[in-house]
């Protein structure tokens, strides 16, 4: 069960330090999944966008005004920290300047695990979908959120996310269909 | 999970599968402790970097306020050269190289009015008998109204006041100078 994280964040006996100390440790497993799942499964820059997520967090602390739930507000701003690692990722991969040995392209997954492949099924399903239908797929299906938690992560319209999860289901159906019988 | 949007257990059992394929591994305690040690200095070299782009800002306002301060004065031109008060730098521009003396003296004024208009008379020249009829004349009635008091003044003053030479040449035992004696030396 998630911690009582806007009590630790707010109290006012514990420092700022202790109190963000407190929240990182409460958000930092969740946010690290989440970065991974939205950046495909690459656990290095999830954990370099976590840590600038956090960052921005703790700067804009101060400002935070409880009109919304402590881990909405982070997530958003996990959020909009994938986006932009993944445009500035676009843009170096667009001009050439990733190097082609030492680093791991975007949606690279870690080695094949026992589950026979599996995983990496799953992960190639994933990367079909567009950027919104990842992104509402991943936090209705895979984090918990409700809908208009996810329209408020995301910034859009509870009907654009809604939108986005139908299309998503439907292509994950259509590429995962020997898992879907199998299942049944 | 959105239940509008899953259509039987076969889609709640596929979900359930990518939830379980589609997640990374657990972080561990050294990683969890790698990560808080990464956050604390990225935090600690931000403030760092805030404090310091502060001090650069105060830095340079206080730099800025100390060199308006002691700014050099207005130059005074270079030794030799009049100095340019705004008094002379309204004054109309002149051709000649002495615009300070057309300033004092208008020579054409002078020539058009006479030299004695102009230029002060010279106060130990004898005056010149019109003169001294032309001064007479002016001065005549005031004269001749205070006469009464004049001629009971000259009654009781001495009739001849020494001036300083005869003074002088009674104090050194010379003769004294008379202009009207024949045989003074």
């Amino acid at each position: 069960m998630e911690p009582p994280v806007t009590e630790i964040a707010l109290a006012a006996d514990l420092t700022r330090a202790q109190r963000f100390d407190a929240f990182v440790a409460a958000h930092r497993d969740r946010a690290v999944a989440l970065a991974w799942r939205l950046l495909g499964g690459d656990r290095a820059a999830a954990e370099d966008v976590t840590q600038q997520a956090f960052v921005k967090a703790w700067r804009g602390l101060d400002g935070f005004r409880g009109e919304a739930k402590l881990s909405t507000w982070f997530h958003r701003i996990l959020v909009r920290q994938v986006r932009s690692h993944q445009r500035w990722h676009g843009v170096r991969d667009k001009l050439g300047l990733l190097s082609k040995d030492g680093e791991v392209p975007q949606g690279a997954i870690e080695p094949p695990t026992p589950d026979g492949g599996m995983q990496q099924r799953i992960a190639q399903a994933m990367q079909t979908l567009s950027a919104g239908q990842r992104e509402a797929f991943t936090c209705i299906h895979l984090e918990g959120l409700t809908v208009e938690e996810t329209a408020a992560v995301l910034g859009r319209a509870p009907g654009t996310v809604k939108s986005h999860l139908h299309r998503a289901l439907k292509k994950l159906r259509a590429e995962l269909n020997d898992l879907r019988e199998e299942a049944a | 999970m959105n239940p509008s949007d899953i259509r039987d257990d076969a889609d709640r059992r596929l979900i359930d599968q990518i939830r379980r394929g589609y997640a990374p591994p657990p972080l561990t305690e050294v990683e969890r402790t790698r990560f808080d040690a990464r956050l604390r200095a990225c935090i600690e070299r931000q403030q760092r970097r805030r404090w310091g782009l502060w001090g650069l800002a105060v830095t340079g306002a206080a730099a800025a306020v100390a060199l308006f301060a002691l700014r050099a004065p207005e130059p005074l031109g270079a030794p030799g050269e009049p100095v340019a008060l705004p008094a002379m730098a309204a004054a109309p521009a002149l051709d000649d190289a002495s615009p300070e003396l057309d300033w004092l003296v208008d020579d054409s004024a002078a020539d058009w009015l006479g030299g004695s208009t102009v230029l002060p008379a010279d106060p130990l020249a004898v005056p010149t008998l019109a003169q001294r009829a032309a001064l007479a004349a002016e001065t005549g009635a005031a004269d001749n109204e205070n006469d009464a008091e004049a001629d009971a003044e000259t009654d009781s003053a001495p009739a001849y006041l020494p001036d300083e030479y005869t003074v002088l040449a009674g104090l050194i035992d010379i003769e004294p100078y008379d202009p009207y004696a024949e045989d003074w030396p």
